[in-house]
């Protein structure tokens, strides 16, 4: 429970291991201002510096387990614990990777000076902003823009992907811009993401992520048994996801559901309780629905690509989600290195358009 | 004139209706709720601050797409501040989104009688684009099947389906859909195969209630009778899942005479009633002599269009039965019961302009027409007099006295009922053209047929007609036939010739009266108000459908 009297609160002026500083607390929920980090129920955030660097610090507020009954404070004791050392865990194995499409971990470690129990911290390179002040500008250049982006945010899936690991939370609020180290996107907050071979709490959950961005199936509670048909087609129903926000501000999740509407919204945010399989061709043909409405609303010189893009990576049925052509290789996999090349390319051709729209405008201008 | 709505086999076929129509209907409910919770964690408080403090559209847009999910009107109100705000350079389709779920929250749909929100073909041309971007869309192939019948394609609406089925075989609301079709396009037996072959139906109760009413309708011994009976002994489902179930067993104990078991069963069948439950109850009424007295029930569900029609039929209030079957053809345009009890209303209350309007569709079908829409619409075309002012009118007459003569002659029509009306019509086809003595022997000829024990209902409407004709022609024979049709008519439970005799009775007393007695003005003249009996029942409308409390039964 976070309030005034909780430790992880009073931080600011501390100086950490490795000469690092708190500087400033961010706001948390509740709070006036408070920056609204999504997902992270028992963390709160500080800015610190170090030579002249700032740095964001994630802090694990184990003051939060002894809020809990007496007979549960050893079991949240372990439950953060283990919500730490797990993301701790994979940030290492992303900064030896050097997956440079994740968010770096710069420190981790435990504060223990003073007069409450150790505080957990883990410590990130700091982002401009994050992916949604994008949302909303038009034009070419724009498009070329949020495609570099998506390229980027893609690239990050593929780095985890390759090294087991699926990120399960993506969002827009978890892809940070780092344009003043002109080092584009990079994925953050590993806190819910899965691991092979490495259980953590949150892989029982039926929604890890956000539900306003989950896939259909996490939605109606069908857990596949395979690791790509459960993880990694949840990876790319979130890349897909982020196509269709930056470019509508729309999530296919809510606008499938809100085409199905009422009657079929599963519990617990609506009425119905029937599974995956029931709602399966219902699900199909709202997501079809929603997206002949999208189609319309999508810049006109890579419509097609883009709808194809997006169709393909949110399809609701999970067994015919990602390329067509990747899924039918031995392992089925998602194909998510055929979305990176796309991506990518149009990324280029949006560049080009905007040259050619410039020269127009160029052109014009003297006449 | 003859009337489906008076046939004795009703089967308690499923309902058909487009997907957006279906959605939330009982028989789309899982016959078990999902098991584990889901956790989850939105953070839409944490979006709000954010938004408080950034005011970007981004971080906007993020509230709101949370917010619609959530039902959150209040957050999303204040989404919308932002990305509502002259110059905001919101996202268009996100715009309109928001416009719309302020206006209407997710889910809450608009009004209006299933099947005639958008026009037919702009409707086909969504649906056609919908398949482009997704062939493998079972729901849309499905309800372009449904389009495809109500235009009266019938092969290609079967197609449709069966493309749907093969997609997702096991899915119920496909699989009752397409039997659905199939028995109305007369091919119950297909039906039949379809649901005793597909694996879903052994453990589904809907499936079952399917299975047994297209058993019925093709003559056929059910394959899953004893699974129904064990579903219902063990109450294995919630009462709305067995709903439909337990009617289409009581119509099996109906018809088998066994009243007492039917009674149960219908009873069983009222616990959580689905709307064609309720119409297959108002079909038994008569049959089992112990009326439910339905009418909240029918009252309160408002897609209960053919029980509804059926009540108002009862108290033959024929004005609103008409309203009702009409609202039921919307609802079921690709079937052909609600036309025929169109077309018969309309003419019960002497509106042959409407009589024949409604049958425009039969008639632009390229093959396998309902003869019985097609004798109703010879009936009207001759009764209103069209047939001989109109020369299209007369030529479609012409055509159907040099075929149905033909079929009579090589006995071609099976259903002894249709035989009746076609020598009706045609007796009436010669009383108005000036050859009574003609007109009589068709009349009585079909009046022999009655004899038949399958037909037995319809001589009172026979001779009713005649007796009108007669009276109408000023016939020396008036006055028998009219003594043979009161006699007959007093026998019969019938309402619709029990209406319609009243106003032949009235003619023959007032022939100079033909013109306003033969009106629809006239039909509150005839109304017959039946006492009502009101029963200690209590309907209560629950999130979960309408409960009807039965008082218990006193010692």
């Amino acid at each position: 429970m976070l309030n005034t009297i909780n430790p992880v609160l009073k931080l600011e002026g501390r100086q950490l291991e490795n000469d690092w500083k708190v500087v400033k607390r961010m706001p948390i929920p509740g709070e006036v201002g408070a920056e609204g980090k999504t997902g992270g129920n028992f963390s709160v955030g500080y800015i610190v510096e170090k030579a002249g660097k700032q740095a964001f610090m994630k802090v694990f507020d184990i003051a939060n387990a002894f809020a809990a009954p007496p007979e549960r404070i050893a079991f949240e004791l372990q439950r953060i614990s283990s919500a730490y050392l797990h993301e701790k865990d994979l940030l290492e194995l992303c900064s030896s990777a050097k997956l440079d499409r994740i968010v770096q971990v710069l420190g981790s470690g435990t504060i223990t000076d003073g007069p409450h129990p150790p505080l957990f911290y883990l410590i990130f390179e700091k982002a401009d902003c994050d992916i949604r002040t994008a949302l909303g500008a038009l034009g070419t250049i724009h498009d070329a823009w949020k495609f570099k982006h998506l390229h980027q945010v893609a690239v990050g899936l593929s780095q985890l992907h390759r090294h087991k690991v699926a990120h399960q939370d993506l969002k827009p609020s978890n892809v940070l811009l780092f344009e003043q180290a002109n080092e584009g996107a990079k994925i953050a907050d590993l806190g819910r993401a899965s691991r092979i071979g490495k259980e953590a709490e949150h892989d029982a959950f039926m929604i890890a992520g956000d539900p306003s961005y989950a896939p259909p199936e996490q939605m109606y509670g069908f857990r596949a048994p395979d690791w790509v048909d459960r993880r990694e087609a949840c990876d790319l129903y979130h890349l897909g996801a982020l196509m269709c926000f930056l470019f509508s501000g729309m999530s296919p999740t809510v606008g499938m559901l809100n085409i199905l509407g009422q009657g079929m919204l599963p519990v617990p945010f609506g009425p119905w309780q029937g599974g995956y399989q029931d709602a399966a061709p219902f699900l199909t043909a709202a997501f079809t629905k929603f997206m002949a409405e999208l189609k319309l609303h999508l810049p006109e010189w890579c419509r097609q690509e883009l709808f194809e893009l997006i169709q393909s990576a949110c399809h609701p049925d999970l067994y015919k989600r990602g390329d067509p052509v990747a899924r039918k290789m031995a392992g089925r996999p998602v194909g998510i290195d055929r979305y990176i090349s796309r991506l990518q390319l149009l990324a280029k051709k949006g560049e080009i358009q905007a040259r050619l729209a410039n020269k127009e405008n160029a052109k014009g201008n003297a006449a | 004139m003859k009337a489906i709505v008076d046939s004795f086999d009703r089967q308690i076929v499923p309902r058909w209706r487009d997907s957006a129509h279906t959605i939330g209907s009982p028989d789309l409910l899982p016959l078990r709720a999902r098991k584990g919770v889901t956790e989850w964690e939105s953070g839409i408080e944490g979006k709000a601050a954010a938004l408080a403090e950034q005011q970007s559209i981004g971080v906007a847009a993020d509230l709101a797409n949370t917010a619609i999910l959530l039902g959150r009107q209040d957050l999303l109100a204040l989404a919308a501040k932002t990305l509502l705000a002259s110059g905001a350079g919101s996202p268009e389709y996100l715009a309109d989104q928001i416009r719309k779920q302020i206006e209407r929250p997710m889910g809450e749909k608009e009004g209006g009688c299933p099947g005639q929100d958008t026009p037919r073909r702009e409707e086909m041309a969504n649906l056609r684009r919908q398949l482009i971007l997704e062939p493998r869309n079972p729901v849309a192939l499905m309800d372009l099947a449904r389009l495809q019948a109500t235009s009266g394609h019938r092969e290609k609406a079967e197609r449709l389906a069966l493309q749907a089925l093969a997609l997702a075989p096991n899915n119920r609301w496909l699989l009752r859909s397409t039997s659905k079709l199939l028995t109305a396009h007369g091919k119950p037996d297909e039906a039949h195969r379809l649901l005793t072959r597909s694996g879903a139906t052994i453990s589904d109760p809907w499936l079952i209630a399917a299975e047994l009413a297209t058993a019925q309708a093709s003559d056929r011994s059910p394959k899953f009778w004893r699974q129904a009976q064990s579903f219902l002994e063990a109450k294995a489902f919630a009462p709305t899942h067995l709903s439909e179930l337990a009617s289409a067993v009581g119509t099996f104990d109906v018809l088998d005479g066994k009243i007492k078991k039917a009674k149960e069963r219908f009873h069983q069948s009222l616990k959580a009633p689905t709307e064609n439950a309720l119409a297959q109850m108002k079909w038994a009424e008569g049959k089992i002599r112990n009326g439910f007295h339905l009418e909240d029930l029918i009252f309160n569900d408002h897609q209960a269009y053919e029980a509804a029609f059926r009540t108002a039929y009862t108290e033959r209030d024929m004005e609103k039965a008409l309203v009702l079957a009409q609202e039921w053809m919307a609802d079921e345009p690709f079937a052909p019961e609600p036309v025929a009890n169109v077309t018969y209303v309309a003419s019960l209350l002497d509106d042959y302009e409407m009589a024949v309007r409604s049958t425009e569709r039969e008639l632009r079908l390229a093959a396998s027409r309902e003869i019985c829409i097609l004798n109703n619409r010879v009936y009207a075309l001759i009764s209103g007099g069209k047939a001989f002012t109109d020369e299209q009118a007369g030529a479609e007459l012409s055509d159907w006295v040099s075929n149905i003569t033909r079929d009579l002659r090589e006995n071609r029509i099976q259903d002894v009922g249709d035989q009746v009306h076609a020598l009706a019509n045609l007796g009436l086809l010669f009383y108005r053209a000036g050859d009574l003595e003609l007109g009589r022997k068709l009349y009585d000829q079909a009046s022999d047929l009655t004899k038949t024990a399958k037909a037995r209902q319809t001589e009172g409407a026979v001779l009713t007609y005649h007796a009108r004709e007669a009276i109408l022609s000023k016939a020396p024979w008036a006055t028998e036939i009219m003594e043979r049709a009161k006699k007959s008519i007093s026998a019969s439970t019938l309402p619709g010739p029990t209406f319609y005799f009243a106003k032949v009775e009235a003619l023959s007393k007032a022939p100079h009266k033909a013109a306003e007695i033969l009106s629809r003005a006239s039909a509150a003249d005839f109304r017959i108000n039946l006492p009502k009996v009101l029963p200690n029942y209590r309907v209560e409308k629950t999130e979960n459908g309408l409960i009807l409390w039965i008082p218990k039964k006193s010692k």
